[in-house]
């Protein structure tokens, strides 16, 4: 059923539901789907409308202090149904071994043990969830390159799936799941105890209150949001729900995308399937002590030529050129040798960081929180990371001949600093898991330490963000907690 | 399958890219190079080549 707390109006009496869920994005989406097909009832709770507005968006407005003059928090993420899924790019992929291991260097704990195999039970799931083939993971991309550190990385690309249409009607007609839109989290209230949540708080655009409850509460928000929400739940807990420990918003994380200079192809069969994608392998990463990544080499089509190679060219054109039979040779010619240079992009994984961090600043928004300031920090585990890998992969392409690579000067002399980080919307670990609550703001199963019935979901629960893109990974941990919700009888 | 044409272009390909790269490269800084601390690379520019390669280019 789909209702709108706009219009309401005086209905203020308790709604009682097995499970209350804030955000309808792909986690929140997902994890109602999976609790209603297993026979519960669910309130599912989105800020904003159907469509865009203005008035809802204006809800992630923040301020940034960190890197780069970056509005991600108002600019990346989207407060309508459907959430961030509706301008999300489709690139899926996955979590290597590796990131599930515990790398020391990286100062802050990952993944709790057995991460990986309760994820990855529900990797076809999540597949068909974003419509792509079940197995298209299992068969790797084949080239008759080979190199002992780097892999040609695997991904699939979806449609891209919009939850928002791919769901609403599933949604709409559902006699489980309550979708109520316009319907704003402003705070959780506590029992006396403060063990555990026996309210979600919710206002519409005129400030109307409502009040709902459940045996298990869901805040699934994205990453900026979740860590907001918590930090202005502080009526009953001062320093905000679940940050007994001071660790809501801490470790901030992105993927950066830098730009590690250009390069010019040799391999021309390697190259002729156009942008390929290369990874570190988990041996280089382990010996290197670094960060996983996904480094890009997009081949550029114009044609650009160096020294002795381009007057031969240009000589060869300028004769060629001149009978209108040999013109269309000329072409040929020019295609041939069109590899010229390319970018290098990349996903490079920062390593979480306790000073990248989301706090809350003095402005308010229209329901009295105070926005978010981010202040997103990179670390000098970082530095090393973004120059290792770019030192590696160009010596690894001159050695196996796929290509030469130009490094840019930050890569090669670490006294010259590193400018422009660059990101990818991936915000992930302002509420990361960890067995220690020291460490960490929820546990294995979501849940926020010293609650017993309040989870959280999305990005915000990686402890760290791998070398990848993170929906497929928020889908399989949402898949996990919708599951672990089903199995629970209280 | 390769094609013929693909095989010949690769086989033709490689030296003149490491050629066209050099000629590029201004002498004074051509002389400037710096040794990777493995040794088996060099670095000129910017550019990462091997030691081999380049042995071969200026013979």
């Amino acid at each position: 059923m789909l209702f709108d707390l706009n219009a309401f109006g005086n209905n203020t009496s308790t709604r009682n539901y097995d499970v209350c869920i804030s955000g309808a994005g792909p986690a929140g989406i997902t994890i109602a789907r999976i609790l209603a097909s297993a026979g519960k009832n669910v309130a599912l709770f989105e800020g904003g409308g159907l469509e865009f507005t203005e008035a809802s968006q204006d809800l992630y407005h923040g301020k940034n202090i960190g890197l780069n003059n970056w509005d991600a928090i108002s600019n990346c993420r989207l407060r309508y149904f459907g959430g961030t899924s509706n301008h999300w790019g489709g690139r899926c992929s996955f979590f290597d071994h590796v990131d599930f291991e515990q790398r020391d260097y990286f100062g802050m704990p990952g993944w709790p043990d057995g991460s990986r195999e309760q994820m990855f039970k529900h990797l076809a799931e999540a597949c068909t969830i974003v419509d792509i083939p079940k197995n298209i993971f299992d068969e790797l991309p084949k080239s008759h390159w080979k190199s002992n550190n780097f892999r040609i990385s695997e991904r699939a690309f979806s449609p891209p799936t919009r939850f928002r249409t791919k769901y609403i009607d599933e949604i709409k007609h559902s006699t489980k799941i309550d979708l109520y839109l316009n319907a704003n989290l402003t705070d959780v209230r506590l029992h006396d105890n403060l063990s555990s949540v026996r309210h979600f708080e919710l206002k519409n655009y005129k400030k109307e209150t409502f009040l709902f409850t459940s045996k298990f509460f869901v805040l699934a928000t994205g990453a900026s949001e979740n860590a907001k929400l918590l930090l202005n739940f502080d009526k009953q807990i001062p320093k905000g729900v679940g940050n007994q420990n001071d660790m809501v918003g801490r470790c901030f994380m992105e993927h950066f995308n830098v730009d590690f200079g250009n390069f010019i192809v040799e391999d021309h069969l390697m190259w002729k399937q156009g942008t390929v994608q290369f990874s570190p392998r988990d041996a280089l990463i382990r010996k290197l002590k670094i960060g996983n990544a996904v480094i890009d080499f997009n081949p550029n089509l114009r044609t650009k030529d160096y020294g002795r190679l381009h007057a031969l060219k240009q000589s060869a054109r300028e004769y060629i050129c001149q009978t209108e039979i040999m013109k269309s040779f000329a072409r040929q010619i020019t295609e041939l040798d069109c590899e010229g240079d390319g970018a290098i992009t990349s996903l490079i994984e920062q390593t979480p960081n306790l000073d990248s961090r989301i706090t809350l600043g003095t402005e308010r928004d229209m329901f009295g929180h105070r926005r978010v300031v981010l202040n997103w920090l990179p670390s000098k585990a970082d530095d090393i990371t973004i120059r290792t890998l770019g030192q590696e992969i160009a010596k690894d392409f001159a050695r196996t001949k796929l290509a030469r690579i130009q490094l840019r000067d930050f890569v090669l002399d670490e006294n010259i600093p590193i400018k422009d980080y660059g990101h990818h919307c991936h915000q992930m670990g302002t509420t990361r898991m960890s067995l220690n609550p020291k460490q960490g703001v929820v546990d294995f199963n979501q849940r926020v330490h010293g609650l017993e019935n309040f989870y959280v979901a999305g990005s915000s629960v990686f402890p760290t963000g791998g070398g990848c893109n993170p929906t497929m990974t928020v889908l399989m941990t949402s898949l996990r907690l919708a599951k672990h919700l089903v199995s629970l009888k209280n | 399958m390769v094609s013929r044409r693909d095989f010949l272009i690769s086989l033709v390909m490689q030296p003149i890219v490491l050629g066209g790269i050099l000629s590029q490269i201004p002498s004074n800084i051509r002389n400037n190079i710096q040794l990777d601390n493995d040794s088996e690379f060099v670095i000129i520019n910017g550019w990462v080549f091997l030691k081999s390669d380049l042995l071969k280019i200026e013979s």
